[in-house]
């Protein structure tokens, strides 16, 4: 039974989007508060005062307006998939839930382009795009559910993109809705500045919500690739594996995907009812090439042979569906199976510098074992990205903050091996401590400027990106 | 490549900017280096080279890098590997100060903080300027197939749109259309392949031409320049927009179809000159790209309209970076 509270004792926030928006759907109950007090960060909670769900642009603006000039805090939501806390309400106040802009509103076959709304789902376009002999390339495995407004806030990445790109790459113009109630467009079809002389649309690209709304896309399709084959291969010793990683990464045949597993996440799937036959203790890679069926036909020798003179003796390939998709299933079945097997599980995010691979996991083993936190490791090895997931119990008191500490000790090993904070989940409220450390000062204030332009009290996400940025009303 | 001789505020402000420079480095396993962004980018090709890399964006190696990009955000390779800013991941910038800093990273893929490195490099010298790129390089295919492809408009037009939406598109390494005074305009393409593959791109090259009713024949590819005005379109604009360059300047036009961009050489005399006579037509084009989010860049480009709320933030970030 949800039980009506009396006008007095509403939150404020409510009392402003009811004058403001009066018609604009408002939750605030605490159970339907639950649904959104995190992200896939799931042991975290942040309990919004209220839900908005505006239904179109117009109740987007007078909301914005309304909670701009009463000074409360606010942060756009898509599915809230993030693994870095970038939708939650860090310093409380309203979620501006963008469910309702899911509208695909053109597929310009010719131009090779789609505009589309922020709530739009990834998989629907993937959906609607394919008929047409299209493909819009970043995949993060949360395609089902997550939305494009949340991909481009956070530039999200996927398996593909060590030859496709980010999502970045795909994004001719954005509009967003800045804290002012102002909507302006930055590029457009042509995807160049438009009528602006700076280049606008890369700073909001990864901003990770904290400038402004986004309201509209038009991004970049490109023709789908006719033939795809998926190659997998084992390796006893690392060596062997980070070689054939570096070999694929530089052959002229340009593979879209080369994907890592180490031993610990082979033997957590060959110990469980997913098991595919991977031999324990071997390093898993997958590789695919895709393009014209002539092509990467002729193209499929010379991958297969170099995988198995980096040391595999158990390649295996396929072209069809079912077949690809069982040379998939390990890397595939990680997540729901760390689900199941453990309480709580975070996925960490950083990118390295190839040549360092082997030193990076032998400090997160080391670092893990010596904690008593299971650790396995995923990676989207062609670009560095590495995913070590840490399996923990949250309910268990001091495991996350062991989790988090050994998190805090690999942001700084991998900026010191030259590489990065994120490289697909941006950084939220999870990473914003380490960012100013990887910057540096000058850069940091560099960094700094730009949403002290936009949204200089930060008031839209705020705590997100840098931990400095706090709204104070 | 360069060391950064500092100017800095104090020793101590020096000491930390020297710690999160980018050091002079080359790594042929993340394909990626530093270069100087005054040498020419022939130098980056010898070193490249070496390792069995290119980078592939490209007018005239013996121009930097910051010349290249002064002029076009897009080269003729941009049709597989994107514009300038997706090729370039980190640099020392100098602000305005004369500081130095490194902005972005030395690997590919990051969401790390704002991206002001792709803002700063399409700036135009606002904000300060580059001093050496990380630059990200290609594996240098060992073959290629270059075609030159003559019909009239209809079949030109037929052969742009199978070749952008058909499923070798991602493969092909350059697909200009080249419009030059008095003479029909015609398709060239250059894809770069393993050795052994030439006859596979050869049979689909043949095929597609054969469809859209075109005619195809190896050639040599039209010398590059470094053009004066590129112009940033759609891909449905970009063709008649070329043949419209070409007529009014009377001079050769590219039109680079995947990207939707048309280069304008300067055949002869002098940009002022070029510049007056052409002031009316470059400010009606420039509105009217802007109108669909494109623009014109380059010497003979008109000067930016600036709004006053992009004033307004360029001159907040400007106090901003200019008190560092
Ligand atoms: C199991 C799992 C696997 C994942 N795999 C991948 C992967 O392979 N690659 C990858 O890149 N990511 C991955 N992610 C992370 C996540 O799915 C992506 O970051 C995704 O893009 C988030 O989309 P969302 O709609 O859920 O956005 P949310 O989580 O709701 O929001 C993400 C950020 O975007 C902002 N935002 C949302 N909508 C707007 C808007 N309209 N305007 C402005 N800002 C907005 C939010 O404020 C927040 O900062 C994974 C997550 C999980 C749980």
């Amino acid at each position: 039974m949800i039980l009506r509270r009396s006008a007095e004792n509403l939150p404020r926030s409510v009392k402003v989007i009811r004058r403001t928006a009066p018609s604009c759907k408002v939750l605030h109950h605490p159970s339907q508060l639950a649904a959104y007090d995190c992200d896939a960060l799931s042991f975290k909670h942040f309990t919004p005062e209220a839900v908005v769900i505006p239904e179109n642009v117009d109740q987007l603006v007078a909301v914005v307006k309304g909670l701009a000039g009463a000074g409360i805090p606010f942060q756009p939501r898509g599915a809230g998939t993030s693994l870095s806390g970038g939708p939650v309400a860090a310093q409380g106040g309203v979620i501006l839930h963008l469910s309702r802009f899911r509208t695909i509103e053109q597929i310009d076959k010719e131009n090779r382009l789609a505009v589309v709304q922020p709530g739009v789902v990834l998989s629907d376009l993937e959906k609607a795009v394919k008929p047409l002999g299209l493909y819009y390339p970043p995949d993060p495995s949360t395609g089902p559910v997550c939305t494009l407004g949340g991909n481009v806030a956070s530039n999200s990445g996927g398996v593909h993109c060590f030859r496709y790109g980010v999502t970045g790459n795909y994004v001719l113009g954005v509009e967003t809705l800045l804290l002012d109630g102002s909507l302006v467009r930055f590029g457009g079809p042509a995807g160049g500045r438009g009528d602006w002389r700076d280049d606008w649309k890369r700073l909001f690209i990864g901003s990770e919500g904290t400038l402004g709304i986004f309201t509209r896309f038009w991004l970049r399709l490109i023709p789908r690739p006719e033939k795809v084959w998926t190659l997998r291969a084992t390796y006893r010793d690392l060596r062997s594996a980070s070689l054939a990683i570096q070999k694929l990464a530089t052959h002229p045949s340009f593979p879209a995907a080369i994907e890592f597993m180490d031993p610990r996440c082979v033997e957590l799937v060959e110990n469980s009812s997913m098991r595919v036959g991977l031999p324990k203790g071997s390093f898993m890679i997958l590789t695919e090439i895709d393009g014209p069926a002539v092509l990467v036909d002729r193209r499929l020798k010379s991958i297969a042979d170099l995988l198995q003179q980096c040391g595999s003796e158990d390649v295996a390939f396929a072209d069809v569906e079912s077949e690809r998709l069982a040379l998939w299933k390990a890397r595939k079945a990680l997540g729901g199976l760390l689900g199941k097997i453990t309480p709580n599980f975070l996925v960490q995010d950083a990118v390295i510098p190839k040549a360092v691979l082997g030193e990076m996991l032998e400090f997160l083993y080391q670092e893990a074992d010596a904690a008593g936190v299971g650790v396995a490791t995923i990676m989207h090895a062609g670009d560095g990205n590495l995913h070590p997931n840490f399996l923990f119990d949250a309910r268990r008191p001091g495991e996350l903050e062991k989790v988090e500490k050994i998190g805090s000790k690999i942001m700084l090993k991998v900026s010191e091996l030259g590489g990065t904070l994120s490289g697909e989940h941006g950084i939220g409220n999870d990473k914003s401590p380490y960012i100013e450390d990887h910057f540096g000062p000058l850069a940091s204030a560099m960094q700094m400027a730009i949403p002290n332009v936009f949204n200089p009290q930060h008031q839209l996400n705020p705590l997100k990106v840098f931990p400095q940025r706090k709204f104070v009303a | 490549m360069t060391r950064e001789v500092l100017t800095s505020k104090n020793s101590s402000d020096a000491m930390d900017d020297r710690r999160h420079l980018f050091p002079p480095f080359f790594d042929p396993v993340d394909m990626i280096g530093l270069f100087s962004s005054n040498s020419p980018l022939q130098d980056v090709l010898n070193t490249a080279e070496a390792y069995g890399l290119t980078f592939p964006l490209l007018f005239d190696p013996a121009v930097s890098l910051s010349g290249h990009m002064a002029c076009s955000d897009y080269a003729p390779a941009s049709a597989r590997f994107g514009p300038f800013v997706d090729n370039v991941i980190g640099m020392n910038w100098q602000l305005p100060s004369g500081r130095v800093v490194r902005i972005g990273e030395r690997v590919v893929k990051s969401t790390t903080g704002y991206d002001l490195l792709r803002f700063l490099l399409h700036s135009d010298g606002r904000y300060g300027q580059g001093k050496d790129y990380v630059l990200r390089l290609r594996p240098l295919a060992p073959s290629s197939v270059q075609l030159r492809f003559d019909g009239d408009a209809t079949a030109l037009f037929k052969l742009h749109q199978r070749l952008a939406l058909g499923a070798w598109a991602h493969w092909l390494d350059r697909v200009d259309e080249i419009y030059r005074a008095g003479e029909a305009p015609f398709i060239e393409v250059e894809s770069r392949c393993l050795k052994g593959e030439e006859e596979l791109f050869l049979d689909y090259f043949r095929s597609t031409a054969l469809e859209a009713g075109c005619r195809i024949a190896e050639a040599e590819s039209t010398p590059l320049k470094m053009p004066v005005l590129s112009i940033k379109s759609t891909a449905n604009t970009v063709d008649s927009l070329a043949l419209r360059c070409c007529e009014r300047f009377g001079t050769t036009c590219r039109a680079l179809l995947f990207n939707g961009v048309v280069l304008v050489d300067l055949a002869v005399g002098d940009l002022n000159a070029f510049k007056q006579s052409h002031e009316i037509f470059l400010n009606a084009l420039a509105k009217e790209v802007e109108s669909y989010g494109g623009h014109l860049m380059g010497a003979a480009a008109p000067q930016p309209s600036v709004n006053p709320l992009e004033r307004d933030w360029s001159a907040r970030i400007e106090k901003a970076w200019g008190n560092l």
